[in-house]
């Protein structure tokens, strides 16, 4: 995310919940931003926009992979562990529900899917799609499917057990081992894209967060359900 | 946009919350007559009087395979990364269970992440 507002830096800090997700507040004018999609929701800056980047999601292992040259900054503070992070211990945590400190703040949950539903939820600016982690555990951790008028791969990364989504050409994905390869022999190996040929492609992500149904659903009224391939 | 009248009736009041057992959420009432987006309800929303998380502000940079070498993270520690200033940037997710903001500059960009 981008925190500019026109030509000015605004400093951002979690000052608020609403619909069981915090807000943020720029020190500079007071308006409470919503933090997933950048939007000003109360206060003088309403109608301001931040720019959203995909964010990933992944592993020290593969992040190393990726770009061996990256930058770690180190914090002593953090509420969970490393363990609670992983996705065996967000899992662990699927039949709960929403304690009542964020329970106020919603008004009405989607109970399409259960409230601590984990999935990769896709954006743009306007239209918004779920897909659940079992859905795509059942289609063999791989699918591409059309998003916003691009052909979208979602996947469940053999390593971190965290969902990816990159744009691509081609189709019908097929694990090779850790390799996920596609019908027009471009592959997927250690979250990146590459070519035939083994040459490394730009790796284009839509907007993209690995979350539970609550919080994407009150974000993105009706957002649609991936249900299965046709 | 919609604006809010100015209805304050809200008290400040003190709640905990189970993810955070040792901090103070003191909400307190929204600012009044302030412009809304159209899906917003103030009288729903908490607003705080002070941050509750103390945001991570220009943090120092150290290579990620230095870090793993002296076992400060692991090969399997959870991690966000993202692109800033030519640099690929990593922040670990148990740390941003806290801090939810970071914020900073890189080679001239600023950057932001949520959690």
């Amino acid at each position: 995310m981008t925190p500019r507002v026109g030509d000015e830096v605004h400093w951002f800090a979690e000052q608020g919940l609403f619909d069981g997700l915090f807000l943020m507040r720029d020190e500079q004018s007071g308006t409470f931003w919503d933090h997933m999609t950048g939007e000003a929701v109360y206060g003088p800056l309403v109608g301001q926009k931040l720019e959203v980047d995909a964010l990933v999601q992944t592993t020290v292992e593969r992040a190393l992979q990726a770009d061996p040259d990256a930058m770690v900054t180190l914090s002593p503070q953090a509420i969970r562990t490393d363990d609670q992070m992983k996705v065996g211990g967000l899992l662990a945590g699927i039949r709960g529900r929403l304690n009542g400190f964020f329970q106020s703040t919603v008004e009405r949950e989607d109970e399409r899917r259960p409230t601590m539903d984990l999935g990769m939820g896709l954006w743009t600016d306007h239209e918004a799609m779920y897909y659940p982690m079992d859905r795509l555990r059942d289609e063999g951790r791989a699918i591409v499917d059309a998003f916003s008028g691009r052909d979208v791969l979602i996947y469940i990364d053999p390593r971190t057990f965290v969902p990816a989504a990159l744009i691509v050409d081609g189709g019908d994905p097929e694990w090779e081992g850790e390799v996920l390869r596609l019908s027009d022999g471009t592959y997927v190996e250690n979250g990146l894209l590459y070519a035939a040929n083994g040459d490394k492609l730009e790796t284009l992500r839509p907007l993209q967060v690995f979350t539970r149904w609550y919080g994407f659903s009150l974000t993105f009224p009706g957002t649609e359900i991936w249900e299965g391939r046709d | 946009m919609n604006v809010r009248p100015a209805t304050l009736a809200l008290s400040a009041v003190v709640l905990m919350s189970t993810d955070a057992e040792a901090q103070r959420f003191v909400a307190v009432p929204p600012p009044p007559n302030q412009p809304m987006a159209e899906d917003f309800d103030p009288e729903r929303a908490l607003f705080f009087a002070t941050p509750n998380f103390v945001p991570l502000r220009n943090p120092e940079w150290t290579p990620l395979s230095g870090a793993l070498g002296a076992r400060d993270v692991a090969a399997d520690t959870p991690v966000l990364t993202f692109e800033a200033g030519g640099k690929t940037l990593v922040l670990v997710s148990s740390q941003m269970s806290y801090h939810h903001v970071a914020q900073g500059e890189m080679a001239g960009e600023p950057w932001m992440v949520t959690f």
